[in-house]
This record gives structure tokens, C-alpha cells and sequence, in this order.
């Protein structure tokens, strides 16, 4: 963590919502919003790209697709040939299942550890929590205090406008 | 807000030319039963069978919606109203289609049934008085089912009684359960049984996937159109996206089950079985199989697959308009090699009862949305189907 957090905490969906996109917009650096639930409508309002996680799905599943081709190719007809119902060794359409699992299986895995991967959740991973409500009923945005221009009082003055709870600089340092 | 939404009025030039086309198609549907009976019955049978499913399709889109408390579909549910009203004509189709029984099903031959001891066999089921008595009783039932599930909604306009989702929810049980059971069956008797040796179990399933793909076709061009004219605050974005989606998936559900029809047969390759493919698999015919799951499966699957083009009027409707096609398509492989063993053949009769039966579909859809209000205004999911408009 390079930069010091500073936090607005609120007690409502529409308010944090309304409160990071005011945030966004009046220019200050949003390291994230930390809610209870999924809040629909919130990554608009930080402004976050769309996520790169459906590559990884086209990916994986290519991968899967390639090895259902690949696997069933190599084994019906060049490791060990045998002669079902008189088709040949090597028929597409009978491998067509098995290639739809496998493209299926491993696109979907793939995309569930790439997403756990990229956000680092794993187990014994230990959590920061900006304010113990976040996992109750409080919404909390941190924003970063990147410069010696950024002024408290100017942040805890916009939020206010969005029923603020409370404005404050973390307990502890994010990790 | 949501009060402020106009209600719709057809522009003149789409009523001109949509009443034109389906006028054409019918005095093609009409010429061809006095010049080229043998070929016009097959592609009435076709459009016959396309419209009962775009109406079919679209109740069950509804009672799905119900069944599972969506809310994401509710502003734009009278589309799927609308469709639904094609229904009756369709069940008129139904009545011009007795006429062609003999020309259609070899098993309505009694000389035929004479001398084929299958047929005999199966003529508990498939005789003339029954299958008439089956064919009206489906389209009995699909109406009273549909128009009980749009009367309900429509009601709801005026009090807003919570009371009409909750009934439309337990009629939409029914709808499901008994419309899928039924469509599957309506399959058997009027596409199975024209080549009445051969079975597949998993025939109505197919023709379900189809139906039901072609239905949200329907729709996505539909709003497409409606956002055209100036709906864009009311059909939105989001709504064409999800439809989209399903869109997609569908048409992935429909290779699906085609696969499933075709890989097994080929795989046991039992003679009562493939007799079915053999006429489909060479020559024309096996080029318009191919071409088949070309247009239904994988042109749609690639243009739907990016988030982009879903949210696109212009490309969901051209994704849409080739599924259109393709289940024209779909059907017409299905049919035409089982009645007129000829080489595929593409001319007046063909396009015309189709594009006839197309236009005067959406043209009856058209003319239905204009007479009610054109969102369930009071539908108690409105909000979340359009928070922007109902808030405020």
C-alpha cells in the first residue's frame, strides 16, 4: 500500500453509490468500495474497465475444446484404435459430446480460479476490513490521499451531501 | 412517468406493406392449391406450423417469466401479449390443414394402412378422426391457456391488484407443463407422421428448441423495431442485452438437440432410424442440412458471443432475422424430403406462403400492441424492469 487511505462510511445503497460517483467525478483517486452485498449499478460509478475474465473464459474453453479434439483424435485413432460399430477410427461427430464437455469443464473452471487467482482469494488469506460494518449493514468508500493537496475537509464537505456517517482515516494500514 | 409513455401507433407504411406482402402470400397460398397442390401443401404446412410456434413460443416465454418471479422482462412483456394473439389464426391454419390431410400423410390412406402391417399397427393413434380431434383440442387448449395469462395482465392495467401476477403465476404452471407435453406431441402428429415408419424420441424436443428460438427472434425484431420508432427510453439497452443472451443460449439448446437427434442415429445406425437422414444427407438436401446448423447455430453463436454486438439494434437484429430464416430453413428440411422426394427446389411456392405468413404475423402483433398500453403499467416488477422510468 503506497498511499494513505482516507474513508467515508454510509448506511445506505443509494447513498454510496451516489457518493463514489461524486467522488469520481470531482477527480479523487477511489481505491475501492467496500459494501456487504453486490451493489448493482456501483462499478459504473467507480469507473472501473470492463472485466478482462471473459478472454480467460474464450481461452480456457478453446483450451478445453482443443484437448476434447486433440485427446479423442489420439486416442481412437493413433494409441489405441478400436473398431466400434464398423465407424472409422477417427469419426467427428462421435467425439462431439466429449469435446462440448470438456470445452464446457474447463472454460467454466478456468474462468472460477482465473477470477480467484486475479483477486487473490485463497485460503488463510487474511482480511483487511476498513470498518468491522462492512460485513453488516455500513458501505465504505476509501479513497487514496495521493498529495500533500488533498484536503480532508474538502472530501468529508462532498460526502456530506450523502448522509455520511462518519469520515476517517483507517485504523490500520491496508494490506 | 411510466403513465407518460405513449401509446403506439403503426406507421402507415409499414400497415400498407405488411398488409400487401401477407395478401400476396395468400393468393400464392391460394394459386398453389389449384396449380402445384403436391408443393404448396408442405410449405403451407411449414408456415402452419412456423406461426403456431412464434405463438406458442411466446406464451411459454411468458409463463417462464411468471413461473420463476422475473422481473428483468416485465416492461416489455406485452411483446410476447401480442404474439400470443396470432394464435387463432394459426388455429385457422389448423383448419385448412385438415383439407390437405391426404395430400400430406401417407397413413391417412387406407389402402396404404392395408397392406403395411407398421402402419396398422400404429393406427390407434394416427387415424383421421383422432388426429383432427387432436389438432383442434391442442389449439383449444393453447388459446384458453394463453388468453387467460394476457387477460390477466391486461386487467392488472387498471387496479394493479397483486392478485392477478399471483393467479397468473399457478396459470403459467399449467401453461408450461401442459403446453411443452402438448407442442411435443402437435410435433409427432404433424411433422413425425409424414414419414410415419421412422421415430425419434427426441423429435418434439427439438422442434420445442426451435420454436421457442424463433419466438424470441420474433421478439428481438420486434423491439428492435419499436426502439426504432422511438421506444429507446422504454425498451432498453439492457432489456435487448438479456434477450440477447437468451437469444444466444437458445440457439446453442437448439444444436444441442439437433446433435442429439442426428449423432445417435448415426452412431447406432439402426435402418428403422437413419431412413430419416438418408434423404437428408446427400446431394441438396445434405447441403441444406449443413447450411442448417450454419444459419440456426453457428453464425448467431458468433455474432451474439461479444457483449458489444448484443447491446447493437442493427447487429441483434441481423443475428435475429438469419434465426428467422434458418428455422424456415430447419423446418423445411424437415418436411419437404418426406412429402416430395425431389431435389430441393426454391421458387414462388416456397417463398410465398412464408413471407405471406411472416408479414401477416407481424402485422396482427403490430396491430395488437397498438390497442392496449404498451407497457404493464402497473405490473407489480415494473421497477426493476425499469427503475429509471419508475422512480421519480
Amino acid at each position: 500500500m503506497d498511499a494513505q487511505l482516507y474513508l467515508g462510511v454510509f448506511g445506505n445503497e443509494d447513498d454510496i453509490v451516489n457518493a463514489t460517483l461524486a467522488t469520481n467525478s470531482a477527480g479523487y483517486t477511489i481505491h475501492d468500495v467496500y459494501t456487504p452485498y453486490a451493489v448493482h449499478g456501483l462499478e459504473k460509478a467507480m469507473g472501473l474497465k470492463s472485466s478482462r475474465l471473459t478472454w480467460a473464459c474464450l481461452a480456457f474453453a478453446a483450451a478445453g475444446l482443443l484437448l476434447g479434439v486433440f485427446a479423442q483424435f489420439w486416442i481412437g485413432s493413433i494409441d489405441w484404435p478400436l473398431n466400434v460399430g464398423g465407424k472409422p477410427f477417427n469419426s467427428l461427430p462421435a467425439y462431439l459430446p466429449v469435446i462440448f464437455e470438456l470445452t464446457v469443464l474447463v472454460g467454466g473452471l478456468g474462468v472460477v480460479f482465473s477470477m480467484l487467482v486475479r483477486t487473490e482469494l485463497y485460503p488463510g488469506k487474511s482480511v483487511w476490513l476498513p470498518d468491522s460494518g462492512v460485513t453488516n449493514d455500513r458501505f465504505v468508500i476509501a479513497v487514496e490521499q495521493r498529495d500533500a493537496a488533498f484536503d480532508p475537509d474538502a472530501v468529508q464537505r462532498l460526502w456530506q451531501q450523502f448522509n455520511l456517517i462518519e469520515a476517517k482515516s483507517p485504523a490500520e494500514v491496508a494490506g | 412517468m411510466i403513465d407518460s409513455i405513449q401509446k403506439l401507433r403503426m406507421p402507415a407504411s409499414m400497415n400498407r406493406t405488411l398488409l400487401f406482402l401477407s395478401a400476396l402470400g395468400l393468393l400464392t397460398l391460394i394459386a398453389g392449391l389449384f396449380v402445384a397442390p403436391e408443393r404448396i401443401w408442405p410449405n403451407f404446412l411449414i408456415s402452419f406450423y412456423y406461426l403456431t410456434g412464434l405463438g406458442l413460443g411466446a406464451g411459454l416465454f411468458i409463463a417462464i417469466q411468471y413461473v420463476s418471479n422475473s422481473g428483468w422482462s416485465s416492461a416489455f412483456r406485452r411483446i410476447p401479449e401480442a404474439i400470443t394473439s396470432t394464435l387463432p389464426f394459426a388455429a385457422g391454419g389448423a383448419l385448412v390443414l385438415i383439407l390437405g390431410i391426404h395430400t400430406l400423410y401417407e397413413w391417412s390412406h387406407e389402402s396404404v394402412v392395408a397392406h403395411d402391417a407398421i402402419l396398422r399397427n400404429k393406427s390407434a393413434w394416427l387415424n383421421e378422426p383422432f388426429f383432427i380431434a387432436r389438432t383442434l383440442g391442442y389449439f383449444v387448449l393453447w388459446i384458453v391457456l394463453s388468453k387467460v395469462l394476457v387477460r390477466n395482465s391486461v386487467k392488472q392495467d387498471e387496479s394493479g391488484d397483486v392478485l392477478y401476477t399471483k393467479r397468473n403465476v399457478r396459470n403459467s404452471v399449467f401453461f408450461i407443463i401442459l403446453g411443452i407435453y402438448t407442442f411435443c406431441l402437435a410435433s409427432v402428429d404433424w411433422l413425425m407422421s409424414l414419414q410415419p415408419h421412422w421415430y425419434s424420441t427426441v423429435f418434439g424436443w427439438l422442434n420445442l428448441s426451435g420454436m421457442f428460438l424463433s419466438a424470441l427472434a420474433a421478439m428481438v425484431v420486434v423491439i428492435v423495431v419499436l426502439r426504432h420508432i422511438g421506444y429507446k427510453h422504454v425498451f432498453t439497452t439492457e432489456h435487448l442485452h438479456d434477450l440477447g443472451r437468451l437469444l444466444m443460449a437458445f440457439s446453442f439448446f437448439w444444436v444441442y438437440m439437433w446433435v442429439s437427434q442426428h449423432m445417435l442415429i448415426w452412431y447406432s445406425n439402426i435402418p428403422e432410424e437413419t431412413t430419416y437422414y438418408i434423404f437428408r444427407h446427400f446431394g441438396g438436401w445434405g447441403s441444406l442440412s449443413f447450411l442448417n446448423v450454419i444459419l440456426n447455430w453457428l453464425v448467431p453463436f458468433l455474432i451474439l458471443l461479444p457483449r458489444a454486438t448484443k447491446r447493437n439494434d442493427k447487429v441483434i437484429l441481423q443475428a435475429a432475422i438469419i434465426l428467422l430464416l434458418g428455422h424456415w430453413l430447419d423446418l423445411y428440411v424437415m418436411v419437404m424430403p418426406s412429402v416430395f422426394g425431389a431435389d430441393p427446389l426454391l421458387g414462388i411456392w416456397e417463398i410465398g406462403p412464408f413471407v405471406g405468413m411472416l408479414a401477416g404475423f407481424f402485422w396482427v402483433v403490430f396491430r395488437t400492441l397498438t390497442k392496449r398500453n404498451l407497457v404493464p403499467i402497473k405490473d407489480p416488477y415494473l421497477v426493476e424492469s425499469l427503475p429509471d422510468l419508475s422512480h421519480s
